[in-house]
């Protein structure tokens, strides 16, 4: 692999020697948001994930959850 | 701006097997160019179960509409690939559960982008008493 600065841009250059690509055996219980799981070769990724939970949870009184199928 | 893969490779699995997919969750075969899954969730809890409808968008939430700040594909990358043997192999794989734009693909691939934002939302009564 070799890289070189030209001034304010960058330039890589790689070679990739590739020899038998052999996978046995893969046992995953959970992927969660934005996972990615690859074989094989990639460009660019870009993963996002973005959560957002209420420290307080907000209170109402109970009448304003109504049931209007249970009258 | 990414370009189609010009040196495809073959695949070859046993067994793939998966339990559980969510929505925008991706299982590909093969190589692809781009694979763009996206989910959007409002995951609201109530201490009690009801729901009206249309009382939630997803519009009125701040999180569906942050910017997301993509890294910049200025650089030059040049790769030369000498393959020996180009085909993958795989045995066998076996998933429980993916999770939203979750991907999964045996192959090569251009450009991946995977999104997922979750806006989750606890109603309770007042003087709840724990």
């Amino acid at each position: 692999m070799a890289a070189g600065n030209m001034g304010s841009r960058c330039r890589v250059e790689m070679t990739i020697i590739n020899g038998t690509f052999v996978i046995g055996e893969v046992s995953v219980d959970s992927l969660s948001v934005s996972s990615v799981l690859m074989t094989g070769d990639l460009k660019r990724i870009s993963l996002v994930s973005c959560m957002e939970t209420p420290l307080e949870p907000q209170t109402f009184e109970p009448e304003m959850f109504h049931d209007e199928a249970a009258e | 701006m990414t370009r189609p893969l010009n040196d495809p490779r073959k695949t070859s699995v046993g067994t793939l097997s998966v339990v559980s997919m969510d929505d925008t969750s991706v299982v590909e075969i093969g190589d692809s160019e781009q694979l763009l899954p996206l989910s959007r969730a409002l995951a609201v809890q109530r201490e009690r179960a009801i729901y009206h409808l249309d009382e939630f968008r997803i519009s009125d939430y701040h999180l569906f509409r942050r910017p997301v700040e993509h890294p910049s594909a200025t650089e030059r990358i040049r790769i030369r690939r000498n393959r020996h043997a180009p085909d993958l192999q795989v045995g066998r794989i076996r998933i429980i559960a993916m999770s939203g734009s979750c991907i999964v693909q045996l192959g090569s691939g251009c450009r991946l982008h995977a999104e997922a934002r979750v806006k989750h939302i606890r109603h309770l009564f007042k003087n709840h008493s724990v």
